[in-house]
C-alpha cells in the first residue's frame, strides 16, 4: 500500500516552500548563477573584435576595381553583380544618423 | 468582503523569482562585458555599440535555453516546479533582451544608409541560396516577432479569452523561435567568428535542450503505458485496489479506448475521479495532491473540489467528474458518467 508519506511535499506557489525544494534550490540557484557567469566569460573569450571597416573596392590606395553589374539606389546605393553579390557604393558623405 | 481584479497576484515567491532571474541576467551581461574588455588589447577593443549588441544577444539566447529546459526538467524532477511556476516572467524578460539586441543591431548597422533601418532590414536584396549571404537577420527578426506575441499574451487574461488549447498552441511557438534563433546565430555570428567557442556553445545548447526533452518524453511515454487500462462492460474502467491509491493523492488511468485520462483521488475513505487535464493549461491533475480538501494541479496550483470538479469560489474553472464504484476493494470509474457539474457556481474574479 502506498501512502503520501513516501512522497516529497508538492510545491504550490501560494504556500510556503517545502523543505525538499528549499534544500534543493539553496545549492541549485547559486550554482546556476555561477554557471551563467562562466558561460558569459567563455562566450566573451570566443569572440574577437570585428576590427576597423575596410573599403571593399580598393585593393590599395588609389587602385580602383572594375565591377560589372546593376546599380540599385534603394535601400543603399549598391551594385548587384551577375553572381548575386552586392557591393556598396559609398559617397564622401555620411547618410542616415 | 468584495472581489477586485488584480493584474498580477504578487507574492514572496514571485518577487524572489524575479530578483534571482534579474540578477542572473545582470551577472551574464556584466561577465560578458568585463571579460571582453579585459581580454582584448587596447587596439583591438570591441566598440561599445557592438559590445552591447553581443551582450544582449548572448543574454537572450542563454535565457531562451533556460526557458526551454525548465518544462522538461520539472517533468523529470518535481523540485524544479518552483522554476516552472513563473516561467512566463522569464519569457517577458527574454523578449525584452531580444528586443534590445535587435534594436541595437538594426539601429547601429542601419544608421549608415539613407533608408530607415527597419525598412532596410526587410527590403534588402537577399540571396537564400548561398549560406554566406543568407539573410540571417530576418531569422532573428522572425523569432523576435514570435517572442513578442508570446510575451504580449502571457497574462492569464489572454489564457482565459483565447482558451487553453489555442493559448498553449500559440506558446508552443517558442520552439519555432528557438530554431530560428539557432539559425540566426549559426548563419550570422559563426560566419564572422573564426573561434570554435561559439559553435561549441551553440551545439552544447542544442544537445542539452534536445536531450532533456527526449528524456522527459521517454519517461512520459513509459508512464502513460503503465497507466493504460482496459475498458470493461458498460464503459467501466478498472483502476485497481483502493489501497493502491495514496491518501490525499491519485493514480491516473488511460482507457485503452483512447478516451481522455482520468485522475482517481483518495480523500480519506472516499474515492473521487476527475478528468486528468487541468482547465488552466492542461496540467496532469493525477500528479497533484489534495491540499486543503481540493485537488491541486502540480503545474500552477489551480484547485478543484473533488466531489464536483469545480474550483472553490470565487474561481470559476471546472473539470469533468467521473462516476466511481468500489466493489470488494476494487475501484472502477465510468467513462460514460463524465459530467460538468455547474451548479452552485459563483462568477468571480480573475485568478
Amino acid at each position: 500500500m502506498s501512502t503520501l508519506d513516501d512522497r516529497p511535499p508538492m510545491y504550490v506557489g501560494s504556500l510556503p516552500l517545502p523543505w525538499t525544494h528549499s534544500r534543493f534550490l539553496r545549492w541549485f540557484v547559486p550554482l546556476s548563477l555561477w554557471g551563467v557567469a562562466m558561460l558569459a566569460a567563455v562566450g566573451a573569450w570566443g569572440m574577437r573584435s570585428p576590427g576597423p571597416g575596410q573599403w571593399q573596392l580598393m585593393s590599395g590606395p588609389a587602385e580602383p576595381v572594375e565591377i560589372e553589374g546593376f546599380a540599385v539606389a534603394e535601400p543603399y546605393a549598391m551594385i548587384v553583380t551577375p553572381e548575386g553579390e552586392t557591393v556598396l557604393v559609398v559617397e564622401e558623405r555620411k547618410f542616415g544618423a | 468582503m468584495s472581489l477586485q481584479y488584480v493584474t498580477v497576484h504578487w507574492n514572496r515567491h514571485k518577487r524572489v523569482y524575479d530578483v534571482v532571474a534579474g540578477l542572473a541576467v545582470l551577472l551574464l551581461i556584466a561577465g560578458f562585458v568585463l571579460v571582453s574588455v579585459v581580454r582584448l588589447p587596447a587596439g583591438e577593443q570591441v566598440s561599445p555599440p557592438i559590445l552591447a549588441i553581443r551582450a544582449f544577444g548572448i543574454a537572450a539566447i542563454v535565457l531562451l535555453h533556460v526557458v526551454l529546459l525548465i518544462g522538461p526538467l520539472a517533468r523529470l524532477d518535481e523540485r524544479f516546479a518552483p522554476l516552472l511556476y513563473n516561467r512566463r516572467h522569464l519569457g517577458v524578460m527574454l523578449f525584452c533582451l531580444g528586443g534590445l539586441h535587435g534594436v541595437a543591431a538594426i539601429g547601429f548597422y542601419g544608421a549608415f544608409g539613407n533608408t530607415d533601418p527597419l525598412s532596410a532590414l526587410l527590403a534588402s536584396p537577399t540571396d537564400v541560396t548561398r549560406l554566406s549571404a543568407f539573410p540571417f537577420e530576418l531569422l532573428g527578426f522572425a523569432a523576435l516577432v514570435i517572442l513578442f506575441v508570446m510575451a504580449a499574451t502571457s497574462h492569464d487574461f489572454w489564457l482565459a479569452n483565447l482558451g487553453p488549447r489555442l493559448w498553449k498552441t500559440l506558446h508552443v511557438g517558442v520552439h519555432l523561435a528557438w530554431a530560428l534563433v539557432i539559425g540566426h546565430v549559426a548563419l550570422g555570428v559563426m560566419q564572422s567568428e573564426p573561434s570554435s567557442v561559439v559553435p561549441g556553445l551553440l551545439g552544447a545548447g542544442v544537445l542539452l535542450v534536445g536531450g532533456v526533452h527526449v528524456a522527459a518524453a521517454v519517461r512520459q511515454r513509459s508512464r502513460e503505458r503503465s497507466e493504460t487500462a482496459a475498458v470493461g462492460e458498460g464503459g467501466w474502467v478498472d483502476v485497481g485496489d483502493v489501497a493502491d491509491i495514496p491518501y490525499g493523492g491519485a493514480v491516473t488511468v488511460r482507457p485503452s479506448s483512447g478516451a481522455a485520462a482520468i485522475a482517481v483521488f483518495r480523500d480519506g475513505g472516499v474515492v473521487h475521479a476527475v478528468a486528468n487535464q487541468c482547465a488552466h493549461q492542461g496540467g496532469p491533475l493525477g500528479e497533484g495532491r489534495l491540499i486543503d480538501g481540493c485537488i491541486t494541479c502540480p503545474w500552477h496550483g489551480y484547485q478543484y473540489r473533488p466531489g464536483d470538479g469545480c474550483s472553490p469560489p470565487p474561481y470559476t474553472e471546472r473539470v469533468p467528474v467521473h462516476e466511481v464504484r468500489v466493489i470488494a476493494g476494487r475501484v472502477s470509474v465510468s467513462l460514460s458518467g463524465a459530467t460538468d457539474r455547474d451548479d452552485d457556481r459563483d462568477e468571480g474574479a480573475d485568478r
